[in-house]
């Protein structure tokens, strides 16, 4: 662990010769703790310390460029918050006319704040942020052709790299205590495999058409974000398979008058899971289905010079035929809307407020609460606080792992 | 009849010639004025700078920003600019594109690296404090002709400087002003002090520009003093490494550009 840390600072730090034209680099230190009301499990840590941090070194020299983006985090409680990975490391040619990225990278597909169901390729660590969960570098080969205001970039992604899944002394482990083991993919063929090569690839087009960002994205990849999960009949150990997906989809924002409106569209056409008997599937790969999400912002300043902005988001799985059953096991949040409130005081601090709720449009007694406050201590400090509780009565709900599950959470940060 | 017929003549000459209208007509010659400058100012090309800012509250504490500023000048629509926020820290290498359009809302998009996420923003709170300081966002941006209603109100001495003071009034309603009075600077054909009225006409706050350089046939302040007068706090923005002319692509000023160094 120690070695390999120095051996990705390293990376980072070491990675810039002096000679180049143009450098930058950042890093932060974070200071993190967290506690959640007491459950009955004294396997599980209540509180939680950690410290991470993420390091950043950029550099370019006539078209070569580079990134490396290292993230690491010790968990003092729980060992197993202990991560160490790069986020990117790639390095890269740039023309006015094409640009080419090899190494790790992360992609950010997003135009919702809450809900991202086309922002698909970077596996996550499950045991980060809620609603925004760290994401982890994917290695890619990229080649971006640009025209008019935007471009069309094709992505080669030979390498699969598994989430993280929270462990078992982890309240944000859904799995009932139980530690999930090594992921499996599916391969083309149908069949199961830990080899982490494999072909994957997409195809993303963007552009800017008067006041909107429009992108379409068609993706051939194994997905990450709603595996089956399988019996390993000799061990005992559940494990989590990787199913083979097809995927066409779109992210779209638009500013209208004081709005802006945001669409993100993610079509899923899933490769049949047959393993039984060898492994009995415990959880099924999902139906094909196409998440929805939509969003508006409406934002205005007051006479203090603070600002106010309202979010509206909505998500949900549109699938033909799909039973009840199904649909619940989509997601977490597969019949959702969101309204949050910000409001950013504009002040010398950065301070900034936010507000927001997650309701289950289908289980109405089903939420998600979160409120936090963020604030500059000095020029280099920063403080945010964060609270949050869930409520998810339904055990048919994904979130019920989570029932009156009350959270808080203290991260001083340290930048440089 | 000859003398009716010159009296009609010398009517008509009047009412066709533009130095009479210019004169005569203090929304016309406002408008000439800051066509002129805006003339006068324009071919530039480009412009790159870094800039710091120093906040002032009520009490006398100072706490400084630094940003670095890229402009590209606009042919048949506004310019195009990118901010990068140097420090405080916490911002390093956040990021703001702005596409700035004559008549419409401006395009603006924020690049967070932290989450390497392009984003774009509502430009319509343009009241909107720029980092905590007394400049708003539609200080900061490309002060396109179109967006304001002019009058002429006087020849007026600064100090030495000789100026022309005109007052222009926002035409968009979500603007944090009811009027700006602007004295602009004959030779360097740029506003060497400004007052800004809030939306009940009261006097909000005041720019003093100061450290006028040439850079080729282009005048520039190399600092400005925005005092408010009803906070009584102060910011003092200045720019060091100005360079106009430079040969920059416009393709450093899309979207995909705001990732780069």
């Amino acid at each position: 662990m120690r070695t390999s840390l120095y051996m990705a600072l390293f990376c980072v730090f070491g990675s810039t010769p002096a000679s180049w034209a143009k450098t930058s680099s950042r890093g932060e230190i974070i200071l993190s703790s967290r506690g959640f009301n007491a459950d009955s499990d004294t396997l599980t840590k209540d509180y939680g310390l950690a410290l991470s941090t993420e390091l950043e070194s950029r550099g370019r020299h006539g078209h070569v460029r580079h990134q490396v983006r290292l993230f690491g985090r010790v968990g003092a409680f729980d060992d197993d918050r202990s991560v160490v990975f790069f986020k990117d490391a790639w390095v890269g040619y740039k023309t006015t006319l094409f640009e080419l990225k090899v190494g790790p990278q992360v992609l950010n597909w997003t135009a919702t704040e809450a809900f991202h169901p086309a922002d698909i390729i970077n596996s996550r660590n499950l045991d980060s942020d809620f609603e925004n969960a760290e994401k982890i570098g994917e290695p890619i080969v990229s080649l971006r052709i640009r025209f008019l205001n935007g471009g069309l970039t094709a992505y080669a992604m030979p390498m699969r790299i598994s989430p993280l899944f929270p462990g078992s002394r982890s309240r944000l482990n859904f799995s009932q205590g139980t530690t999930l083991g090594d992921g499996l993919w599916m391969t083309s063929s149908g069949a199961l495999t830990s080899a982490r090569f494999a072909p994957q690839w997409a195809l993303r087009l963007d552009q800017t058409i008067g006041s909107a960002d429009v992108a379409v994205h068609v993706v051939r990849h194994n997905d990450r974000t709603q595996p089956a999960i399988v019996l390993e009949p000799q061990t005992g150990v559940f494990q989590p398979v990787y199913g083979r997906v097809d995927r066409l989809g779109l992210t779209y924002t638009q500013a209208i008058g004081e709005w802006l409106v945001k669409l993100e569209v993610d079509h899923r056409m899933f490769d049949p899971l047959t393993t039984a008997p060898q492994r009995p599937i415990v959880r099924p790969l999902p139906v094909d289905h196409t998440a929805v999400a939509v969003g508006a912002e409406w934002g205005w300043g007051y006479q203090s010079g603070h600002e106010g902005t309202l979010i509206f988001e909505g998500q949900f799985a549109l699938a033909e035929d799909a039973s009840t059953a199904e649909l619940a096991q989509l997601g977490p949040f597969q019949r959702d809307g969101l309204m949050g409130y910000r409001h950013t005081l504009n002040d010398t601090a950065g301070t900034e407020f936010m507000l927001g709720v997650i309701l289950d449009l289908q289980r109405t007694d089903e939420y998600l609460g979160t409120l936090s406050l963020s604030r500059r201590i000095s020029d280099v400090w920063r403080a945010k606080f964060g609270m949050r509780a869930i409520r998810a009565p339904e055990q048919t709900s994904l979130l019920n792992a989570y029932h009156n599950l009350y959270s808080a959470q203290l991260d001083i940060s340290r930048y440089f | 009849m000859f003398m009716t017929r010159f009296i009609v003549y010398a009517l008509f000459l009047c009412l066709v010639s533009p130095s009479w209208a210019e004169t005569a007509d203090p929304a016309a010659k406002g408008l000439k004025i800051a066509k002129d400058a805006d003339t006068k100012n324009s071919g530039f090309k480009s412009e790159t700078s870094e800039m710091k800012m120093v906040l002032i509250n009520a009490h006398g504490d100072k706490t400084q920003r630094k940003m670095s500023s890229k402009i590209l000048e606009g042919q048949d629509d506004g310019d195009k600019s990118i901010i990068t926020f140097l420090w405080p820290a916490d911002v390093k290498d956040t990021r703001m594109l702005t596409w700035t359009h004559k008549t419409s809302n401006d395009d603006q998009w924020l690049y967070l690296p932290s989450l390497k996420r392009v984003k774009r923003i509502s430009s319509r709170n343009k009241s909107g404090s720029f980092m905590g300081s007394e400049f708003a966002y539609e200080d900061i941006g490309s002060q396109e002709i179109e967006k304001y209603m002019y009058r002429y109100l006087r020849d007026e001495s600064v100090g030495a400087r000789q100026t022309q003071v005109i007052e222009r009034i926002p035409v968009d309603k979500r603007s944090g002003y009811s009027k700006q009075v602007v004295w602009m600077d004959t030779t360097y054909n740029q506003a060497v002090k400004i007052d800004f009225y809030d939306r009940k006409s009261e006097l909000l706050k005041t720019f003093t520009f100061s450290g006028f350089n040439q850079h080729g046939g282009y005048w520039r302040a190399d600092k400005i003093e925005a005092s408010n007068h009803q906070t009584r706090k102060k910011s003092v923005l200045e720019w060091s490494g100005r360079v106009l002319g430079q040969s920059v692509e416009a393709d450093d000023f899309s979207k995909d550009s705001l990732q780069d160094l």
